[in-house]
């Protein structure tokens, strides 16, 4: 019950957690989070998946997205006239 | 001249001349699908491709091959982006206003909780052995599609290329407070798309 009143709601721990992938918080503020985790499972799986999801994204296939997009046939001419060297 | 002489001076004439129909033939595609995932626009992709392979014509004696072909040319398409970004951010406002409606606001009480039954569930026991399947990343990409543009661009830049927050503001001109929204909604956004299409249906197709 002490933890619930003192620390920060779902709402700002999901936000907070966000904003820690991208800046260091203060100290004080992580510890309110980690407090809250004890209690919040659901924030704790927040935390996790959106670590899963950063691991994923800078490792992953998604380098490169849909192997569908290419350029046309008429975006290749294009190209390659506009390379052309002038004369 | 003998023989040999000829073949070196062959050679030489070759490595010194830029080959951009070759280039567009082998990188073409992937330098339009990296440009692409960034900019979001065909045209504008089109365009960066095109300037790049323009300037590495240009530059072409100064490659010298010390890196692959295809890590050179990215470099440049890589700067170009940049170069796109920051007359972007010059030019609009780049913040997507529109985007921080909170669409997820029926996820929490009254009181700021999640509701529980709401709330993320386990993606456990996959977890991360769900980066080994194809639909986890045909799933990721769909959910990114779904992000406006603007934010798939600020993401795009932080999640994929790994740009510090400082270096996002200034290119593209916009506050951290702005930039760390956009995120904040666009991780949000991307992990209850994630979640409700590919874990909670154990990996079905209910895109």
């Amino acid at each position: 019950m002490f933890v619930a009143t003192h620390t920060p709601k779902c709402h700002d721990i999901t936000r907070l957690i966000s904003e820690s992938m991208d800046h260091p918080l203060p100290l004080r503020t992580r510890i309110s989070m980690r407090l809250h985790y004890l209690i919040c499972v659901w924030c704790q799986r927040y935390r996790d998946q959106l670590a899963l999801l950063r691991k994923a994204l800078r490792a992953g296939p998604s380098q490169e997205p849909e192997r569908e997009h290419a350029l046309s046939p008429d975006a290749r001419t294009r190209l390659k006239v506009a390379l052309q060297p002038k004369r | 001249m003998n023989q040999p002489e000829i073949e070196l001076s062959a050679t030489q004439a070759v490595r010194s001349h830029a080959d951009p129909d070759r280039w567009v033939d082998e990188h073409g595609d992937c330098l339009y699908r990296f440009a692409l995932m960034r900019v979001r626009k065909e045209e504008i992709a089109e365009d960066l491709v095109q300037e790049t392979l323009l300037v590495a014509v240009r530059t072409h004696e100064k490659f010298g091959g010390r890196s692959s072909e295809r890590s050179w040319l990215v470099g440049i398409l890589k700067n170009k982006i940049c170069d796109h970004f920051r007359k972007l951010g010059r030019e609009t406002n780049f913040t997507d206003l529109e985007f921080f409606s909170d669409e997820h606001s029926d996820r929490f009480d009254g009181e700021n909780y999640w509701i529980h039954e709401r709330g993320p569930s386990d993606w456990k026991p996959e977890g991360e052995e769900a980066m080994k399947r194809a639909e986890f990343w045909q799933t990721i990409q769909t959910c990114l599609a779904k992000l406006p543009d603007r934010v798939a661009t600020v993401f795009t830049m932080r999640e994929i290329d790994d740009i510090p927050s400082k270096e996002i503001c200034a290119t593209l001109n916009i506050s951290e407070a702005n930039l760390w929204v956009m995120l904040h909604r666009a991780r949000m956004a991307l992990r209850q798309c994630l979640e409700a299409n590919f874990f909670d249906g154990q990996g079905g197709a209910r895109l």
